[in-house]
């Protein structure tokens, strides 16, 4: 399945807080399907993820992370389990790593560790294109 | 921050961080310089000033970037060398020709390792979420709902603004979209600095608290 570049585009609209757009983009998406978003926002996880901790495992950075996106988020961070959230992060690094975990869950941590990875390390706009495209070229090329 | 062997492990960190930013830099050079060779071939017999500054700047782009790397090499030595001051024999080994510009293979061996590490957790999570009753979609929801919720905080809603929230500025003021990956770097070397002060501090504390042992061993 090829990745719809309007998913691509939503993901970008989101790590740069254009609100209106991404908006516009969810309205559009919930016409045309939500395609392989999934595996999209897997791949761009993983791709962010491993950027922000430069390829390497660091446990102490990983605890202080999570703690990071749950105590700055407005409402919800405490519904996040800090257990799963490190154990998803650190599977980026030791892909052996075991996973206890709701998808609802596992969804929602990813969709928040990929805007603060993005945000906290600045990305510019041509890496964040790169990012994302290859992200959906790994999402159209696996399933 | 509670030992110098901390101290130690986080610059040898930052050394490490700073090298490979070395190699990007000097890969970027390569692309400036690869640039203006392509440059100056496209630009001959015109005089068009858009083709002459695109030349200029990329000549200018190469050497710059040289001078960058250069002078990251030269930051990660000083660093080592001031490893070897707070804690003798602690810093990396280094031979500045090799060290200061780890060689190819050592990047392709990266970029396989990421490549390898990438197909297992792909596989993996995917296949976890395959195994749940729920599939992809309640990961997908609950994805959308994140998203939205972000979206509510950067532009505050209709639900909002009919019990009188004022509005809110975006939450999480950022840096510009166009950093520049020398910004990284000068980040990067904030954070040694307060990494360094640290150690400087850790060794005050030592040296205090053996000069405050002395008093007291001569007082009694």
């Amino acid at each position: 399945m090829t990745t719809n570049p309007k998913l691509v585009e939503f993901l970008r609209t989101f790590v740069r807080d254009e609100a209106d757009a991404n908006g516009r983009l969810e309205k559009e998406l919930d016409e045309e399907g939500w395609g392989n978003f999934a595996l999209l926002l897997n791949a761009a996880f993983f791709l962010a993820v491993d950027r922000y901790f430069d390829g390497r495992r660091d446990d102490a950075a990983i605890i202080q992370f999570v703690a990071g996106m749950r105590s700055q988020l407005d409402v919800g961070g405490a519904s996040i389990d800090p257990a799963a959230a490190e154990a998803l992060i650190t599977s980026v690094f030791d892909p052996d790593t075991p996973l206890n975990i709701e998808p609802g869950m596992m969804g929602q941590i990813q969709t928040h560790a990929l805007y603060k990875a993005l945000n906290d390390k600045p990305i510019s706009d041509d890496d964040l294109a790169s990012l994302l495209n290859e992200a959906a070229a790994i999402a159209s090329s696996r399933n | 921050m509670s030992s110098i062997g901390e101290v130690v492990a986080r610059l040898r960190q930052a050394v490490e961080r700073i090298d490979r930013a070395a190699v990007s830099t000097a890969g970027a050079r390569s692309e400036a310089e690869l640039s203006h060779r392509y440059f100056v071939e496209a630009g001959r017999g015109t005089a068009d000033p858009r083709m002459r500054a695109a030349i200029t700047e990329s000549r200018t782009a190469g050497e710059k970037a040289g001078k960058a790397a250069r002078l990251l090499s030269e930051a990660a030595d000083h660093i080592c060398a001031y490893i070897e001051i707070i804690a003798p024999g602690a810093g990396p080994s280094r031979d500045s020709a090799t060290d200061a510009m780890p060689d190819g293979k050592r990047l392709v061996n990266e970029a396989a390792d990421r490549e390898a590490r990438f197909a297992k957790f792909h596989r993996r999570t995917n296949q976890f979420l395959a195994d749940k009753e729920g599939d992809l979609k309640e990961f997908e929801q609950l994805s959308r709902e994140a998203v939205s919720a972000f979206r509510d905080r950067v532009r505050p809603g209709d639900v909002q603004a009919s019990v009188g929230t004022p509005k809110q500025a975006p939450a999480q003021p950022r840096a510009s979209n166009s950093q520049h990956p020398v910004t990284d770097v000068l980040l990067a070397v904030a954070g040694l600095t307060l990494v360094a002060r640290a150690g400087v501090e850790k060794i005050r504390d030592i040296r205090r608290r053996r000069s405050q042992r002395d008093d007291e061993s001569k007082a009694g």
